[in-house]
């Protein structure tokens, strides 16, 4: 398994609380097997803008093989749930996987689709609830996707091309580069009407 | 609640099973059927909880608590009376034939 699980990750909070996340999100997960959907509250900040921390989202079971380009999906890493886009789809002997990726992280993994838990259905805020995986939702998902791919595309040719004419990379460059794709990010989902 | 013996249907406290719970160390802790509210038990209550599975009548429960718990079965069950009273307003437990 490649998992270059980024942090900050999303993970779902349950409830504040003097115990622990590990054990919220061990409740959580067992009402959401029993249940089949479920609401969660959003508590860090890679997905934004479109999830924030402290969103709530509906996050219903379903059957891998029915993940699209564009999906959140709800999987685990290590004790903590993630959600993270899904960009691409893998699959190598017999194995089906994931490529997801926050969509303010700058790097993305493969997650196998034995360890997707179920798809973000909706997102609630104060402003509303937008349905993410129909109509105008679905349209959003998917620009977001094709521009998570972009984003991960470039970033890749830009380093190659600086390692192959030996220049050094340092920081400074990368941080320009996430906070430049961070601000398209920020007036895609704006335009949209998702934030 | 329980009448048993008393020509009376008796009464067994059940656990509803819409939440998920778990006994950590004794305690225990209830998630409701939203994901929303969590619910600690002391672990007087937490044995109370544990023994809610549908075949024990007040009594009965009083009487394992009793066991478990250097009190009186008197104590014991007005304990239970009123624990059981609590979860039944919450909607945590139910009477069942």
């Amino acid at each position: 398994m490649t998992t270059a699980m980024c942090s900050p990750v999303n993970v779902i909070s349950l409830s504040e609380g003097p115990l622990s996340q590990e054990l919220f999100g061990e409740l959580w997960e067992e009402l959401f097997l029993k249940t089949g959907a479920l609401w969660g509250r959003i508590s860090s900040g890679s997905m934004g803008p479109l999830l924030r921390a402290n969103d709530r989202v509906l996050v219903e079971r379903i059957n891998p093989s029915v993940v699209r380009f564009g999906d959140v999906i709800l999987f685990k890493s290590g004790s903590a749930h993630v959600v993270h886009r899904v960009l691409a789809r893998r699959s190598m002997q017999g194995s089906v996987s994931f490529l997801e990726k926050g969509d303010r992280n700058p790097f993305a993994g493969f997650v196998p689709a034995s360890e997707v838990l179920g798809r973000v259905r909706a997102v609630e805020r104060n402003t509303g609830t937008t349905d993410l995986v129909s109509g105008r939702g679905r349209v959003l998902q998917i620009v977001l996707a094709c521009y998570g791919l972009a984003t991960l595309v470039v970033r890749q040719m830009v380093r190659g091309l600086l390692r192959r004419f030996g220049v050094s990379q340092g920081r400074g460059l990368g941080r320009q580069f996430d906070r430049l794709t961070g601000a398209v990010l920020d007036v895609l989902v704006g335009i949209a009407g998702g934030s | 609640m329980s009448h048993k013996g008393s020509g009376v249907e008796t009464l067994y406290l059940r656990r509803c099973e819409d939440f998920v719970w778990r006994d950590i160390g004794g305690e225990v802790v209830i998630l409701n059927e939203e994901g929303t509210q969590v619910c600690l038990l002391n672990k007087t209550a937490s044995s109370i909880w544990t023994l809610c599975d549908g075949t024990k009548a007040l009594d009965e429960i009083a009487a394992q608590l009793c066991d478990r718990f250097d009190v009186s079965s008197a104590e014991a069950l007005a304990d239970v009376q009123e624990f059981a009273d609590e979860l039944v307003g919450a909607g945590l437990v139910v009477w069942s034939a």
